[in-house]
């Protein structure tokens, strides 16, 4: 899979290469956060509250008086998270029946995709929102919801995989041989599938985490102190005429993080495959 | 093309049953009998046991949902726990505010999206392109909530030009429609784009252009209806994003409407009331699709469907 | 002769036509008063407008307009006539008799009899009814009898001291009782009462209309004689603070309590009448759980009470809009005892690390106070308002520094009312408004476990029988010993951390002319009428 062909085809492109470069320092941003923040993310400083940016605090502070750089950092932490766990839960329970659906086919097939069909007519919040109401609000629950609202798009991409792995010639000449149902998945099936799996994970961080700061913004997600990113926003609102700085550099955290995953991810679907490009 | 449509609307009506379904459960996945957290913890045992009764609950599931179908289907959707009316009504009064929202969202999508897409697939200035796909990008990125507040800040707080309460009239309306449109908007521009792209260069629009058509008509006439059709498919898949998104923009713009009462009633662990948001959430965004299918299959003969 | 009756006849004319330019002057400005709509913006919508059903704040605001109850306190806090034109006191404070004032009409035309006054208390009184205000102030009451078409008598089993004073509240304002069983539920969404204002419109979610009635003429003797100058009063609907501020500076609202960040922008723009007043209730405190661990220990409820800064609260959470709080009750309700600043405890790190050592506790390898084997931590339960997050997140950050672990969670308020009648939260943070120190009975008697509002589960004889007493006493001097007593003990008990009690700040648009803040904390607009900017 890693095909050094592949590979240069990812470096060839500038935007790619952008997107994997946001995505890095993401990724490291949130590694790293407890070493390179600079102050503590929750820590009140009463004699510190709303102050502009400047050299001590470069995106000012918060209504408690809050190092934002800090808290900024801090969010990128849990919003990866959010992101990466839902997308595993997605992953994982998406692949399964996309796998079982392509693989066995008939009554099993269709049952799965009137099922994903059944979650794909929820518009993506409302299902979120259902989830949460029926779980409670709360960070966790938020990862659960966003994770089974993703469920739909890999099982359908893992079972158009499977579909066209298993109708190809050398795939029934292995079965004819006698090989068993676990090679053939193992072998060709896994192979195929790992390269539209991965581009849509990489797109569906991005996706998750805006679904997750959307919930966590109307109150349904994270709890206060915690500095989510769209929580942060949340309480931004009301100080928008003298602390613009509360409201705009969260945002702006959450933006360069989707841009990021969003430019990997069609980076890598055109390194995949130049015919799909869009 | 009749058999189609019917065939589609059985599926859009088996997929709302499965959803009825699912919805029916949520209340009873949650800890907690209904009917004492109706009463209370005070209330008597027999109280309780009576209400019980009345709402069915000691029957089998199975008959309890037959009880609820047969209610929705007929327009009942339960009481609400905190106000004790009807859902259907708190529904129906909340929702006029939300579709407003959704409609001009709708319309400001498309027509950006469309001209923005047009624009760049167009273009020959590379700047141009580059900058439109920029914007693009930026549109599917960016929270709406940031995008609205950011908004807000500009236009509201520094240029004074739009209000920024919940007000009535058009000029309301400007700030949460755009907000809400972005994201949909950037997608119909890409999609826009690369259907143009592929149509541009074909063969019925090249005799066009050879027989002397002048470029622009060209464009509009060939190209662009071609190019739409399954634009307009995403339209209907966007309008649930729409209708997702209304939840969170009528937040930050504080507008009163069916998006924010759902969130309140979450809150409030009104189940009554977030059942009858869901399932009619649901049936409006199947319609919606039902209907954009169909024109989809009347725009283009061509395609067959099995 | 003809022409000097001519003469005298212009000249009379032309007198007159003067004599009615100049004398209309006058006329014409008293007219000018009526008219107009009044916005005022309010947070939440009320669950009804039922005023015997309702439990909400919100509603009791809102019916001030709708209804005129018996009694009605002026602008020194006296008890004066309401719809009661006088009243006896007989039977050692257990007979009240009232005598109605003639005419008062309800909204419906019903005449006010002492019988229809009489069918609305039972209404309040019925079990069916569900009151959990209305019934609980009306208090132990054995009988209501109409003696004739004007004479009411009250009769109670026991003296009961704030019967007097909750008989000012408009959720007692008699109803039409006739229009109550004529509409069955839908009531509660267009109630008819007798106050100089109809319900009109109330639509879910925007607005709730309130219309002048132009039959109103028994108001309180503050008030001008004869129905309201104002046209309509609308309470808009805007949960968010921001919008509410928004919709003030546009105009589009006339009437708004403002948030703690925005008071200095509107009292410096000189552009509103602005109000402030010390709200009447302890706008925050930290409520114990004392049937749970950890704070069944009396003594860890106690450290607790020395390790809060409550100073700092103010400043950051309040941006200094208020004052800290050291007991029940705040100095704004009657029966408040001053000596309560130097009797509780105040913000001392080092007496709260000996106490919790005192209880047990010591430090444990990862900065937590631990004792057998067990953290001091705990989740607080709380409702998402602005100053009470920003307030428990500076308390987390104050008693970490101590080893107390807190978590923070927040409910819907509705819900979280729920948990806390069943006993399910630790500790919670809370806040009330109320005009009377009888609030005490609604927090700490034991009665109101599980039912009503005692979500500290303390249960103790001793307390009972100091409220029981503070409730029987007339005699007001006796009454505000026992009260004083009562605050003491609640914190010995250290049943509570009182946080702080918050300024309300009210800003008006500057098109309305006499209106006025009544001391029960509220503007009062019975005499208020709109000018041109």
């Amino acid at each position: 899979m890693a095909d050094p062909a592949l590979v240069r085809r990812l470096l060839r492109s500038p935007s790619a290469l952008a997107g994997a470069v946001l995505t890095g320092v993401f990724l490291a941003t949130a590694l790293l956060a407890s070493w390179i923040a600079p102050y503590d993310p929750v820590a009140p400083a009463p004699d510190l509250v709303l102050q502009a940016p400047s050299w001590g605090h470069p995106f000012g502070t918060d209504e408690l008086g809050r190092d934002v750089l800090s808290r900024v950092m801090y969010g990128s932490r849990i919003s990866l998270e959010v992101g990466a766990v839902a997308v595993a839960i997605a992953m994982v329970a998406g692949t399964a029946l996309g796998l079982i659906a392509g693989f066995n086919g008939g009554l099993w097939d269709a049952l799965i995709m009137r099922g994903t069909d059944v979650l794909l007519a929820f518009p993506g919040i409302l299902l979120a929102i259902a989830v949460v109401a029926t779980l409670g609000p709360s960070l966790v629950n938020v990862m659960i919801a966003v994770g089974i609202g993703a469920v739909p798009v890999y099982a359908r991409t893992v079972r158009g995989s499977t579909l066209s792995v298993r109708q190809m010639e050398y795939v029934e000449a292995a079965r004819a041989a006698g090989a068993t149902t676990g090679r053939l998945l193992g072998r060709h099936v896994l192979r195929n599938i790992v390269g539209p799996v991965v581009v849509l994970a990489t797109l569906g961080v991005g996706i998750n985490i805006l679904i997750a700061a959307g919930l966590s913004y109307v109150g349904l997600g994270a709890q206060p102190p915690a500095p989510e990113w769209g929580a942060m926003l949340s309480g931004a609102r009301q100080y928008l005429r003298d602390a613009w700085w509360t409201a705009v550099f969260p945002g702006l955290a959450i933006t360069v993080a989707v841009v990021g995953m969003n430019l990997l991810g069609d980076g890598l679907r055109d390194a995949l495959d130049p015919r799909l490009r869009v | 093309m009749i058999g189609y449509t019917l065939r589609r609307a059985g599926m859009t009506l088996l997929v709302l049953l499965a959803v009825s379904v699912l919805v029916f459960l949520m209340s009873h996945l949650t800890p907690g009998d209904p009917a004492t957290i109706m009463l209370g913890e005070n209330a008597s045992r027999a109280d309780v046991l009576r209400l019980r009764h009345e709402l069915g609950l000691d029957r089998p599931l199975p008959v309890q949902y037959g009880r609820y179908l047969l209610n929705v289907l007929r327009g009942d959707l339960g009481r609400s726990i905190r106000s004790g009316r009807p859902v259907a009504g708190e529904i129906w009064e909340r929702f006029p505010p939300t579709l407003q929202l959704t409609l001009a969202a709708t319309a400001v999508a498309v027509a950006a999206g469309v001209l923005l897409g047009a624009l760049a697939a167009t273009s020959r200035n590379r700047a141009v392109e580059a900058l439109l796909m920029s914007a693009s990008l930026m549109g599917i990125s960016m929270p709406s909530f940031w995008l609205g507040l950011l908004l807000i800040l500009l236009f509201g707080l520094v240029l004074h030009w739009l209000p920024i309460a919940g007000g009535s009239g058009w000029r309301a309306l400007v700030l949460p429609a755009v907000t809400l449109a972005a994201q949909a908007a950037a997608v119909l521009a890409r999609l826009t784009r690369a259907s143009l792209l592929e149509v541009l260069p074909s063969d019925y629009v090249r005799t066009a252009r050879a027989k002397g058509v002048a470029s622009r008509r060209v464009l509009f006439h060939h190209a662009l209806r071609n190019a739409l059709i399954p634009v307009v498919t995403v339209i209907g898949l966007q309008f649930g994003g729409l209708l997702g998104g209304a939840v969170i923009v009528e937040s930050v713009f504080a507008r009163s409407g069916l998006g924010r009462f759902a969130v309140g009633a979450i809150q409030a662990r009104d189940f009554p009331l977030i059942q009858g948001i869901v399932v009619f959430a649901a049936a409006v965004y199947a319609l919606v699709n039902l209907s954009v299918d169909v024109l989809y299959l009347a725009l283009d003969p061509r395609i067959s469907y099995d | 002769m003809r022409r000097a009756a001519a003469g005298v006849l212009t000249l009379t004319a032309a007198a007159m036509a003067i004599g009615w330019a100049v004398g209309a002057g006058p006329l014409h400005a008293q007219e000018n008063r009526v008219g107009g709509t009044w916005t005022i913006a309010i947070n939440e919508e009320p669950d009804t407008l039922d005023p015997q059903k309702t439990g909400a704040a919100v509603a009791a605001q809102i019916f001030a307009f709708v209804g005129e109850p018996l009694l009605a306190k002026d602008f020194q806090s006296g008890i004066v006539p309401g719809l009661a034109e006088s009243w006896t006191i007989g039977g050692d404070g257990r007979e009240w008799t009232f005598r109605l004032r003639a005419g008062a009409v309800f909204h419906d035309g019903t005449p006010v009899t002492a019988a229809a006054v009489r069918a609305s208390i039972v209404r309040a009184l019925a079990p069916e009814t569900k009151s959990p205000v209305a019934k609980a102030q009306l208090g132990p009451v054995v009988a209501v009898d109409a003696l004739d078409d004007r004479t009411l008598r009250i009769t109670l089993k026991e003296p009961f001291a704030p019967f007097m004073a909750n008989l000012t509240d408009p959720r007692l304002s008699p109803i039409s009782i006739k229009a109550a069983e004529a509409a069955g539920a839908g009531f509660g969404r267009a109630p008819v009462s007798e106050g100089p204002y109809t319900v009109k419109e109330w639509v879910s979610g925007h607005h709730i209309t309130l219309a002048r009635n132009p039959a109103f003429a028994w108001g309180p003797p503050y008030m001008h004689r004869g129905p309201a100058y104002l046209d309509q009063v609308t309470f808009r609907i805007i949960p968010d603070s921001a919008t509410q501020v928004a919709a003030f500076e546009s105009g589009e609202v006339s009437q708004i309590q403002i948030p703690p960040h925005d008071v200095t922008r509107l009292v410096d723009s000189k552009k509103y009448e602005v109000f402030h007043f010390l709200r009447k209730g302890v706008g925050l405190f930290l409520e114990f759980n004392t049937a749970r661990e950890p704070f069944n220990d009396l003594r860890v409820r106690r450290a607790m009470n020395y390790a809060i800064d409550k100073d700092v609260l103010v400043k950051v959470a309040l941006e200094g809009q208020g004052e800290p709080a050291y007991g029940p009750l705040p100095p704004s309700i009657w029966g408040y005892w001053p000596g309560i600043v130097d009797y509780a405890p105040h913000y001392d790190p080092a007496k709260a690390k000996r106490l919790f050592a005192e209880a047990g506790y010591v430090m444990g390898p990862d900065g937590l106070l631990e004792k057998a084997g067990r953290q001091l931590s705990f989740t607080v339960f709380m409702p998402p308002i602005d100053t009470w997050t920003r307030s428990a997140q500076l308390m987390q950050a104050g008693l970490r520094a101590f080893g107390v672990k807190m978590d923070i969670q927040t409910y819907e308020f509705g819900t979280l009312l729920e948990m806390l009648k069943r006993g399910e939260h630790p500790a919670e943070l809370m806040g009330y408004t109320y005009n009377e120190p009888d609030i005490l009975f609604v927090w700490f008697d034991s009665v109101n476990i599980g039912a009503g509002l005692n979500f500290s589960h303390y249960s103790d004889a001793t307390l009972d029988g100091m409220i029981e007493a503070a409730r029987r006493t007339m005699d007001t001097r006796k009454r505000a010993a026992l009260y004083a007593g009562l605050q003491r003990y609640v914190v010995d008990k250290a049943l509570w951390v009182p946080l702080w009690t918050n300024f309300n700040y009210i800003a008006l648009q500057p098109t309305i002319k006499e209106a006025r803040i009544h001391p029960d904390g509220y503007v009062f607009l019975g005499d208020a009428y709109l000018v041109k900017p």
